[in-house]
């Protein structure tokens, strides 16, 4: 499975698979062929913790070469642990869940 | 990603769908299959998307929809709509959605008068749970 992995603001890494990127084109195709600046929404978006589940978080960025009226990205990315398969390990498992393409005011 | 589906029948004879993906706890309700023109953020945890020129909702999405439902000492939990982040001719169109099918059968609006101002902050309280799949 392919994955694009990126690092937020504050240097955490988190992973979009293939297969996540495609449903995100399918639902949501005001993002069709805007990969990049979905990343870019992770890379440099405001990050908003979720109020009822603290391993998820919402990216947002505005980005104004989106077909209108949509003007903004919004990411949701969960922050998880999985273990290690040789050693029991608890590493990061950070990943894209889905994004969307928005109307903000300006 | 397993994504967990299921027809709806609504209180109009329409038929809605939802699909959970239980790994992201992202639920999405679909009323129509259509390509979205318009997209907000109803709640912190709530995405509409819509027809910008029927004015029609087309889907809800709910992040964390296994927590959105759980128990609290209080009752209902209301979440508040983050109507100062839509713009003035996405208001005049959102409105009128909330208030009647399907959306009126998933979300109940309400309004919080909090202590010592004159204003009403915009709420909403997600129903119909038992439609829903067990949360992860």
């Amino acid at each position: 499975m392919r994955k694009w992995f990126v690092h937020d603001s504050d240097g955490r890494e988190i992973y979009l698979t293939d297969e996540r990127w495609e449903h995100i084109q399918i639902r949501h195709s005001e993002l069709k062929n805007r990969l990049d600046d979905v990343l870019n929404t992770v890379r440099r978006g405001k990050r908003r913790q979720q109020p009822q589940d603290p391993q998820a978080f919402v990216y947002r960025l505005r980005c104004d070469t989106l077909r209108p009226p949509f003007n903004a990205i919004l990411v949701v990315v969960v922050f998880r642990f999985e273990s290690q398969e040789n050693n029991g390990n608890m590493i990061p498992n950070n990943f894209i869940v889905s994004a969307w393409g928005i109307v903000m005011r300006q | 990603m397993e994504l967990e589906k299921k027809e709806l029948k609504l209180s109009n004879g329409k038929t809605a769908w939802y699909e959970y993906d239980r790994d992201g706890d992202v639920l999405e309700i679909i009323f129509q299959p259509a390509e979205a023109t318009g997209a907000v953020e109803l709640t912190e945890s709530i995405i509409l998307r819509f027809d910008w020129g029927s004015n029609e909702p087309l889907s809800l999405s709910l992040i964390s929809f296994s927590r959105l439902l759980q128990a609290n000492p209080y009752g209902e939990v209301h979440f508040q709509l983050l109507a100062d982040e839509w713009p003035d001719e996405v208001r005049d169109k959102i409105w009128p959605m909330l208030q009647k099918t399907p959306l009126s059968e998933f979300l109940k609006l309400s309004g919080y008068a909090p202590a010592h101002t004159h204003q009403i902050i915009p709420m909403a309280t997600i129903k119909q749970p038992y439609l829903m799949p067990q949360a992860a």
